[in-house]
């Protein structure tokens, strides 16, 4: 009869512990599966943020390109609103003054801002 | 004494459906993620080719226009942007030998006499265009001796007067259509810089003032990873 119980307690906790094995399993695999979505979210985020630059460096490019051949806003200071962000400058009329433009782009934290100098070559706006 | 047995008999059957209906349920949120994954992470992928491609069409674009004068080195045409494609530039040496013109030379590629023109600029300060007939390297010149920059011998025609500096160039287009961002090195066909995916009928390159050029980038399927994107571009000269 000892014999019996022996048997049958080591039998009931080997299956107690495949119960806790699975559940252990479930645990494991739910973090990995967690653990992937998390890296391809970023990924994902990383892309648009990255996009996000890419825009702003084209527009603030396009900017100071543009107050060279005075195709800018034709004031010196002034604020727009782009389809993906606000664009502030200050662009003194003065050749070879001190110039800055800066985007704050809604998919940004914070504002990307470039300093030049106004071109020598600047026309009459 | 058989109890104990069949209770541990009847605990196995319950654990066998609780951990059934485990696997399964992990099974089907596992699958269900998968396929959410692979098509997020293909979008990812594709979205970030797409990004690339973008910045190269972005980068080659503004490249050669600002270094071009709007009407004389590029002009959109029926949405193609045709061009004079600056390749390098070179710097008159100290000494000349007879038989051409020394050149100090640097550039993306060296000067191809098969297809390159070279606008000169004179001690006078005009800009006179002429044809690269040869080219020669060439060691010896009192030339200035900058990193990148190699000496060369250029046979030009018309040979130009007191020459400074001069561009070489090939005549090009590029164009926003066919599926892709392309460039037609003179008459020959139009070959893909980038992948296909370029919405034909959205994209295309327009003039802005006779200085500027506006680029307009959709691609097909867009989604905020697949970029579409609109910008200026301006002359620096």
């Amino acid at each position: 009869m000892g014999c019996h119980l022996g048997r049958g307690e080591s039998r009931i906790g080997r299956a107690g512990s495949s119960l806790v094995e699975v559940i252990i399993a479930v645990a494991i695999l739910g973090v990995g599966i967690a653990g992937v979505a998390s890296v391809t979210a970023s990924s994902a985020r990383i892309l648009v943020q990255a996009r996000a630059l890419d825009e702003t460096h084209a527009l603030l490019q396009s900017f100071v390109d543009s107050t060279l051949v005075s195709a800018g806003m034709g004031a010196e200071s002034g604020s727009t609103t782009h389809a993906t962000g606000v664009l502030t400058w200050s662009v003194p009329n003065t050749p070879g003054a001190d110039a800055w433009a800066r985007f704050e782009h809604a998919l940004l934290s914070s504002p990307i801002r470039i300093d030049f100098v106004v071109p020598v070559s600047r026309g009459t706006p | 004494m058989s109890r104990p047995g069949r209770r541990h008999r009847g605990f196995a059957l319950a654990e066998v459906i609780v951990a059934g209906t485990l696997l399964l349920l992990v099974v089907q949120v596992a699958w269900w993620t998968t396929a959410t994954q692979s098509l997020v992470a293909t979008r990812v992928v594709a979205g970030a080719r797409m990004l690339d491609e973008t910045r190269l069409v972005h980068r080659v674009l503004s490249t050669e226009i600002r270094y071009g004068e709007a009407g004389t080195d590029w002009l959109v045409v029926g949405g193609d942007l045709s061009l004079r494609a600056f390749r390098g530039f070179g710097f008159a040496c100290g000494t000349q030998p007879d038989d051409g013109w020394g050149v100090a030379v640097t550039g993306y590629r060296r000067a191809d006499s098969d297809k390159d023109s070279v606008l000169v600029l004179s001690a006078d300060g005009s800009w006179r265009l002429t044809a690269l007939v040869r080219r020669a390297r060439r060691t010896g010149l009192d030339c200035q001796q900058l990193p990148g920059f190699s000496t060369e011998v250029w046979r030009l025609d018309p040979v130009p007067n007191r020459p400074v500096v001069a561009l070489y160039f090939e005549k090009g287009a590029y164009r926003l259509a066919s599926d892709a961002f392309r460039y037609r090195r003179g008459q020959i066909g139009w070959q893909p810089l980038t992948g296909t995916g370029i919405a034909q009928d959205s994209s295309g390159l327009s003039a802005v003032g006779t200085r500027g050029v506006e680029a307009r980038l959709v691609w097909e399927d867009p989604s905020p990873l697949h970029p579409s994107i609109r910008w200026r571009m301006w002359t620096r000269r």
